[in-house]
């Protein structure tokens, strides 16, 4: 036999759940605007970078910006469920004029040091892709407590398949 | 090859389309989902209670017999949530405040500069969503 506390406790627990809801749209939201504001930052950085090295013109920092424009305003639909399900249509996508091995070729008539260094501006741009997706993932939480050091994002940005397929999407939305 | 290109361009932008679709359906069967297992949590409660009382006693004492321990919970989650939306609405103001100076001397330096595209708040362009 239910008692009237029972139920109350029992109506209080749903209620409860609830305002969970409310809170992980809550949540949403500001993981968005966190990682739109560390993509801004990141893009202002290499602004300042390529100024002061005078690599505005360059097509390898140009599409570099493009890509972070992209991913700035495609910010709100990169969530790990999407990464899965471009991987999923890998084979139905066709050629884009984009891809990272087409961009790492236009570092070529740079010098090294330039080259590496905006390669490590993308790199970053990833990792913190790579956070945004895992915080978003509530079921995939656990793995960013094993992979919170940044070198080990790194590699799991690296080494996690379909980001390049992310980028050409974002870079399609702009 | 430009030809390739176009076509892939296209299905991208078909390919990008559907797996929008697929996942608002998914996130709208999720919340959906949730709301109706709430629901259905608390017409079986109710049922459960019914042979003792009336469902609108249940109801009533749900307002009424808060205890202070619960009352404290709500107030201090909902002062929480109130306070992270306050600082969201400020922070998206700031944005548009400051981001305009920025823009504006940037573009002196490059007329070529790219745009993200998002509302001067730093929100998601309407179009977008």
């Amino acid at each position: 036999m239910v008692t009237l506390d029972q139920a109350t406790n029992s109506l209080h627990l749903a209620f409860a759940v609830l305002c969970l809801v409310g809170l992980i749209f809550l949540f949403r939201d500001h993981w968005i605007d966190s990682l739109r504001d560390h993509l801004f930052s990141l893009r202002d950085e290499l602004f300042l970078y390529a100024v002061d090295n005078d690599l505005l013109q360059h097509p390898g920092y140009r599409e570099l910006r493009d890509v972070m424009n992209g991913m700035i305003r495609f910010a709100h639909k990169l969530t790990f469920t999407r990464l899965v399900l471009v991987w999923m249509f890998r084979r139905r996508l066709g050629e884009s004029a984009y891809s990272f091995a087409s961009w790492r070729r236009k570092l070529l008539d740079l010098p090294e040091c330039h080259s590496e260094m905006l390669t490590q501006f993308h790199w970053k741009m990833w990792i913190c892709v790579t956070k945004h997706m895992l915080n978003r993932a509530i079921v995939l939480m656990p793995l960013l407590l094993a992979y919170h050091r940044i070198n080990r994002l790194r590699r799991l940005a690296k080494e996690m398949p379909g980001f390049e397929l992310l980028e050409r999407q974002a870079l399609a939305q702009r | 090859m430009a030809q390739n290109v176009n076509i892939g361009a296209n299905r991208y932008d078909v390919i990008g389309r559907l797996i929008d679709g697929i996942v608002s359906v998914m996130i709208t069967a999720l919340v959906c989902g949730t709301i109706v297992v709430i629901g259905y949590w608390v017409y079986l409660t109710l049922i459960a209670y019914a042979g003792k009382s009336t469902s609108a006693s249940v109801a009533i004492s749900f307002v009424t017999d808060f205890k202070l321990d619960q009352v404290f919970a709500y107030f201090v989650g909902g002062s929480g949530a109130l306070y992270g939306y306050r600082q969201r609405r400020l922070m998206r103001g700031n944005i548009e405040r400051l981001s305009g100076r920025p823009r504006e001397l940037e573009k002196r330096i490059d007329p070529n500069r790219t745009s993200s595209g998002l509302t001067p708040q730093g929100t998601t362009h309407p179009g977008d969503r």
